[in-house]
């Protein structure tokens, strides 16, 4: 009698548990700061971001790396810095940073579709596509243009530097 | 003869409130990491995270992603279920125990343990307990036992 209690009282937990915690996603942005970062790396974040807008690469640079130094070890942080120094040149220096933005988000769909881009700038088609194979299962619109630059082998061809998310809810400045 | 069976038993907490109150713990034990298993698995394998879920295998380099991805699925919501019922827990709950260690190692440490690495430590240890054990009376796996 007892187990048959408990099938019974178990097959009607098992579907309430089934329907679960609804994830609740939305477009993804990289100007996003998360709760719990220091509110002096949050400003020269913030500052980051208006030389980013800017393309003032070495201003923003700085900024971003104040924030982290303040911190601010957030992915979008590691990611905007990345994006800074692949920018002017440093391939090798962003790709690091994209890897540490990664690390700590492994989804981070802009940080993986600039990484693709980075190893392309250095010629690496191989792990361009690796990283392209990811982004076309998170993000179709960012794929679509992923994969116009890998085909084009310009990294920049309709590099977006706020993300599809983003770029879809207001007009950032165009790369 | 009873008289005699009977003391070793309850000093084991086999029979009596002991037995309820272990059982019930154990029972409580599996419920944490069953919710959770089922409601990821359910995700995984018909909830739209098979791609997601496929992007993370192979953002951390685990092989043969896409067939991963339906055999985590899998293992997750069968686990779930397992750990819900009592039925077949402690074999699911070691290849849970698994999973986990392998997220830790793969993804979560990089992140931290506030945050990160502690969610997956503690389903961890609860599939652990459960593994060493065992469902506990509270479960269908003392139905199928011969008394």
């Amino acid at each position: 009698m007892r187990i048959l209690r408990l099938i019974v009282v178990s097959l009607l937990v098992a579907p309430a548990l089934m329907l679960g915690p609804a994830l609740a996603l939305r477009a993804a942005d990289v100007t996003d700061v998360p709760a719990g970062v220091s509110s002096e790396a949050v400003k020269a974040f913030k500052r980051g971001l208006e030389f980013h807008k800017a393309k003032q690469w070495p201003q923003a640079i700085k900024e971003y790396e104040r924030a982290l130094a303040l911190g601010g070890r957030f992915p979008e942080a590691f990611n905007n810095l990345a994006y800074c120094y692949r920018k002017v040149g440093q391939i090798d220096k962003a790709i690091e940073l994209y890897r540490v933005a990664i690390a700590l988000r492994p989804l981070f769909v802009q940080a993986h579709d600039y990484l693709a881009r980075a190893y392309l700038a250095k010629g690496d088609r191989a792990a361009a596509l690796h990283e392209y194979e990811i982004v076309r299962r998170l993000d179709q619109k960012l794929a679509v243009c992923l994969w116009a630059a890998i085909q084009r082998n310009d990294p920049d061809y309709h590099d977006m530097p706020w993300g599809s998310g983003a770029t879809l809810r207001s007009s950032p400045p165009v790369a | 003869m009873g008289q005699r069976r009977n003391p070793p038993l309850i000093a084991a907490g086999r029979v009596g409130p002991a037995a309820t109150a272990q059982g019930l713990g154990l029972l409580l034990l599996r419920l944490g990491p069953a919710a959770v298993f089922l409601a990821h698995g359910y995700l995984k394998l018909f909830g739209g995270h098979h791609e997601r879920t496929v992007a993370l295998f192979l953002t951390v380099n685990i092989p043969y992603p896409e067939a991963m991805a339906w055999v985590i699925g899998a293992l997750e919501l069968a686990g779930g279920l397992a750990l819900l019922l009592g039925l077949l827990a402690r074999p699911f709950a070691l290849l849970l125990a698994v999973e986990m260690a392998v997220a830790i190692r793969k993804v979560r440490l990089a992140q931290g343990f506030v945050g990160a690495t502690e969610y997956e430590l503690v389903i961890l240890l609860a599939c652990l307990a459960v593994a060493l054990l065992g469902p506990g009376s509270l479960s269908l796996s003392r139905a199928f036992r011969p008394r």
